[in-house]
């Protein structure tokens, strides 16, 4: 067994140290230790801590930076967005109404064009008809004109027949044929 | 076989007083030199580094541990001492790092009370100055006078108990670790220490090592939380 | 009678001894926290990450009164309190 307590009475510098001595001398040596055990957590705190801690802040402080311009460029965007609509919205009615100006002014103009198509055909079938009349009355007094010179004719044939039964006779069936043939014309121009 | 932690150097300042360079010293200057090291690389790296371009390799591994532990700490912890974080993060990596480094053959700083003690005082004294700091009456008050003025020396007690109970928890932890593989190199033959040690250093100092960190931060923070917090 | 420093280190052993007893408590206590992860993950096979992150937390603060017990054995055995006295009472 190796009594330390020798050294600590005899010599000056002990070889070794026991574990644990409850007594002044342990209580001292814990000193360079603890002195020791802070040099290190300060020099390591500055030397590797703090810089790394200044990185992950920096990152962190642009990461919060970039969520902001984005949430704001969102709201800008939704904003030109709700406005877009709107201005779509506008154009709709828009439009609409103007489809519906055109369509009214459409169907006006059809009526009108109709009435007019109408009116004219009116025109042009009143001519026809007038021209028709015409044409009848031309036929007639054409007619007339024609029975009137078969009459005078007649009449001067039957003057100068007086004398003569048979040549009286004769005359009137060949009046009777003229006339007939006439009737024939006129009843020709009437299914006209 | 001797498991008492060697001197290197000392200085006497009066009779049997000394300032002692001990080996938990030293092996505490080589972890500060591995952190330093790591540190000076993502300082200087992370001049180069760009926020606004997606992170690749080491950028990437040391944001995303950052970013999970501030995550962590918030849920062990409260927002309100979100300050504490790098402390915490820098104890966190010391803890791991001390408590691994038994697989180089080195003695953990960890199985040292005189290391694992002034971390638990720190924690103490980080507990009182969030309980001060953000609900100054309601913490003096919850000390000593609940629930009933009497049971105040019990309270004291219990508080005083917990940078004890932290430190003895993580040294015994590290220290059985230590002696049992220690044990285990003494007592076999030459050709049994080359394969055979592999998976116990596995357990003992990877993963009972990140254990007990994860234990010890884990607890510290949530006594902070708890004394911060209404 | 022995000699006081033999007596020493033989109660040194033994009380070690006891002190490391509660490695059996300890054990059952770890043991319930696997059992209650087990049955856990079996009820909710989807939580498996969480339940194993716990699980092993809460293995770490059992232990803890193990490594209380670990510990004072390993005082008792490699720091010798009884012993150093025992002779500081025989020299002086």
């Amino acid at each position: 067994m190796n009594p330390q307590f020798l050294f600590v009475l005899n010599s000056a510098i002990p070889d070794t140290r026991p574990l644990i001595d409850m007594d002044l001398q342990m209580f001292l040596d814990m000193v360079p230790n603890l002195v020791n055990f802070i040099l290190i957590a300060v020099v390591m705190t500055y030397l590797l801590y703090k810089p790394v801690r200044k990185i992950l802040q920096a990152r962190a402080d642009r990461v919060e930076g970039e969520m902001k311009d984005a949430a704001l460029s969102k709201a800008t965007a939704e904003e030109l967005k709700a406005q877009y609509e709107q201005k779509v919205k506008e154009i709709e009615t828009e439009r609409a109404t103007i489809l519906d100006e055109a369509r009214k002014l459409a169907s006006e103009k059809r009526s009108q064009i109709l009435d007019e198509a109408k009116a004219e055909a009116q025109d042009v079938k009143d001519r026809a008809s007038r021209d028709v009349a015409f044409e009848l009355e031309q036929t007639k007094g054409a007619v007339h004109q024609a029975i009137i010179d078969i009459s005078t004719d007649m009449a001067a044939k039957l003057i100068s027949a007086t004398i003569d039964k048979d040549a009286h006779e004769k005359l009137f069936s060949e009046a009777l044929a003229e006339l007939e043939a006439t009737t024939a014309f006129k009843t020709e121009t009437v299914a006209v | 076989m001797d498991f008492s932690i060697v001197v290197h150097h000392g200085i006497q300042i009066t009779d049997g007083i000394m300032f002692l360079i001990t080996e938990t010293t030293v092996n505490t200057w080589i972890i500060m030199g591995l952190l330093f090291l790591f540190g000076i690389v993502v300082r200087v790296k992370s001049r180069k580094w760009d926020f606004t371009k997606k992170p690749t390799g080491l950028q990437n591994f040391i944001e995303m541990c950052v970013e999970s532990w501030e995550k962590f700490f918030i849920a062990n912890s409260s927002t309100r001492v979100l300050y504490l974080a790098p402390w915490f993060f820098v104890l966190f990596m010391f803890l791991l790092v001390s408590n691994m480094i038994g697989v180089t053959g080195l003695r953990p700083p960890t199985a040292d009370w005189g290391m694992t003690f002034p971390l638990a005082f720190s924690t103490f004294c980080l507990i009182i100055f969030a309980g001060m700091r953000h609900r100054p009456k309601k913490y003096l008050k919850g000390i000593f006078l609940e629930p009933l003025f009497v049971f105040a020396p019990l309270n004291i007690i219990g508080e005083l108990a917990r940078p004890i109970s932290l430190s003895f928890r993580l040294f015994g932890n590290i220290l059985g670790g230590m002696i049992l593989l220690s044990l285990l190199y003494g007592i076999a033959p030459i050709f049994v220490q080359f394969v055979l040690p592999a998976p116990l250093h596995m357990y003992f100092d990877l993963a009972a090592g990140a254990l007990q960190a994860v234990i010890f931060v884990v607890l510290s923070l949530t006594f902070v939380g708890i004394a911060s917090e209404d | 009678m022995y000699h006081p420093l033999a007596f020493a280190i033989a109660v040194s052993h033994i009380a070690a001894a006891i002190a490391l007893l509660n490695g059996i408590l300890t054990t059952m206590g770890q043991g319930k926290v696997a059992a209650s992860a087990v049955e856990a993950i079996a009820r909710q096979p989807e939580a498996k990450g969480s339940i194993t992150t716990t699980m092993f937390i809460g293995c770490g603060f059992a232990e803890t009164g193990g490594v209380y017990g670990l510990l004072i054995a390993f005082l008792l055995i490699f720091v010798n309190p009884l012993i150093n006295n025992n002779i500081q009472y025989l020299l002086g």
